[in-house]
């Protein structure tokens, strides 16, 4: 008796283990269409790829996953691309207020305004990213900034994400800002913690996000930092995973995306409805 | 292939690790024998004591290590001016989050030891402290000598975290290069000469360690 209510206790457990699968924070399913979305960290994307139906992937995923196939749909509504731009984020006071930080800050971003900028980001990636006129984008002119005095330093220190944001630093910035006697270190650092540390003071400004993420941090934390440029765009695009037919779709895990990926499937008739209100993920 | 990232990566993993197990020795070994003999089959008995150290242990060792890392960021930044970016700045969330863990290992080896041995010292007068350095850790210095290479190894595991931080070190390395080359990195060479020499300092820790007790047991061995 006492063995089978072991079992049976352990089989309670599995199957409330099984069932929690399906209704997680990590998965939706649209009755209407059937189709079962699932959030899935960015890195695993590719790696994960061949589970599933279909995959929404950002273009830098897709890249440096070597992604051969061309993807069924991508983002094409151009208000995206001014949105969705990503930009280099930099303290707010710090720039209004400090001369020296001002500068460097300043050179920095006319450094990634520039065509140099817009050239390599072509001739490396493709049309797969885009860097042109709609998406770099000059946002000084909307912080008020009128600093007197501050200590300047050459050293100009920026946190980024892998790619495409510490290629473009490191192969195209740097030489700029070097040419003008700055010296520019890249470090590479997890998303989620690099608008804290720039805020801390750890680095001069960041560059990985786009405005809905940016957005997301200063809910939390007003005032703390602003873009001064937008640089590049990475579109958004669904590609045909391994199990063809299924009706099942990865999108990567964090907020600002998974809501960028919710809208793109909606928009190509993949869902009906989707777990977004207010561009917030209810999920 | 670049050699010189491969050997600064495992110079920094190599530092972090030797560092903060050193740190979480410094701190777990005194816990875990005041865990011990606080216990119920310990020399002083305190269940009040013995509750609240668990729970600290028990909290410490539940909470995730990279949630420790950021936890711990402001404390980093004030000591060392950055909370990211360079590798010393991964020791102090290493330490945090292997001491607790250290507390439980040592509170484990010394429950090995017989009850007569230390009867035998206390009988013959020994003073709380005596028991410890006399008794206590003479008997399980070879236990306690495997379980740094346990712990060691476990730092080198949680060193991964290294990469949230940007600190650095091989296995940080191994992951950035996999998070650059998703789509073909079991084709590349650089990506398992890596792997490889993880494996290596795991087998040095392990060796160093196995060697190393196997010299300090001066037990006898019925042959």
């Amino acid at each position: 008796m006492k063995n089978l209510n072991k079992s049976a206790l352990l089989a309670f457990a599995l199957f409330t283990l099984a069932s929690c699968g399906s209704s997680s924070k990590n998965s939706y399913t649209d009755s209407e269409t059937g189709y079962t979305v699932n959030l899935v960290s960015e890195e695993l994307l590719v790696a994960s790829m061949n589970d599933y139906g279909l995959a929404a992937l950002p273009s830098n995923t897709a890249l440096t996953g070597e992604i051969a196939i061309a993807p069924i749909a991508v983002e094409d509504d151009p208000a995206q691309v001014a949105n969705k731009a990503n930009g280099l984020a930099v303290r707010v006071n710090d720039y209004a207020n400090n001369l020296g930080y001002k500068t460097k800050i300043d050179a920095l971003t006319d450094a990634l305004l520039s065509s140099e900028v817009s050239s390599y980001v072509t001739t490396t990636w493709n049309g797969k990213i885009t860097a042109d006129a709609s998406s770099q984008i000059d946002l000084r002119g909307s912080i008020s900034a009128n600093p007197t005095s501050g200590t300047s330093s050459e050293v100009i220190k920026v946190a980024a994400s892998e790619t495409p944001h510490a290629d473009i630093l490191s192969n195209v910035v740097k030489p700029i800002l070097s040419a003008k006697g700055y010296d520019l270190q890249v470090t590479v650092l997890d998303w989620t913690i690099q608008n804290d540390t720039t805020a801390a003071g750890d680095y001069d400004a960041n560059y990985f996000q786009h405005e809905p993420y940016l957005n997301t941090y200063l809910e939390s934390n007003p005032n703390s930092l602003e873009f001064t440029c937008k640089v590049h765009y990475e579109p958004l695009g669904i590609y045909e995973g391994g199990k063809k037919g299924s009706k099942t779709i990865e999108i990567c895990n964090d907020e600002s995306n998974a809501v960028r990926a919710f809208e793109l499937l909606q928009a190509k008739g993949y869902l009906k409805t989707i777990p977004v209100k207010d561009g917030k993920l209810t999920l | 292939m670049d050699w010189n990232s491969i050997l600064q990566g495992a110079l920094f993993t190599l530092a972090m690790t030797l560092i903060s197990t050193a740190l979480a020795y410094l701190f777990g070994l005194p816990l875990g024998i005041v865990l011990y003999a606080t216990g119920k089959k310990g020399f002083r008995p305190n269940k009040m004591v013995n509750f609240v150290l668990g729970l600290i242990v028990n909290v410490l060792r539940s909470v995730p290590c990279l949630i420790l890392v950021v936890l711990c960021m402001p404390w980093v930044r004030a000591w060392f001016g950055v909370a990211t970016g360079k590798w010393y700045t991964m020791i102090i969330p290493l330490f945090v989050s292997t001491f607790a863990f250290v507390a439980r290992l040592v509170e484990q080896s010394l429950n090995d030891v017989a009850f007569g041995k230390l009867e035998a010292l206390r009988s013959m007068g020994a003073s709380d402290l005596q028991l410890v350095t006399k008794g206590l850790l003479v008997e399980t210095k070879p236990a306690l000598i495997s379980g740094v290479a346990v712990t060691a190894i476990n730092v080198i595991g949680y060193t991964s975290f290294a990469y949230n931080i940007g600190a650095g070190g091989l296995i940080s390395d191994i992951w950035s290069y996999y998070s650059r080359h998703t789509g073909n990195f079991q084709n590349s060479v650089e990506f398992w000469v890596m792997i490889v020499v993880v494996v290596l300092l795991v087998e040095l820790f392990q060796e160093a360690g196995l060697s190393l007790s196997k010299i300090l047991d001066k037990r006898k061995t019925a042959k």
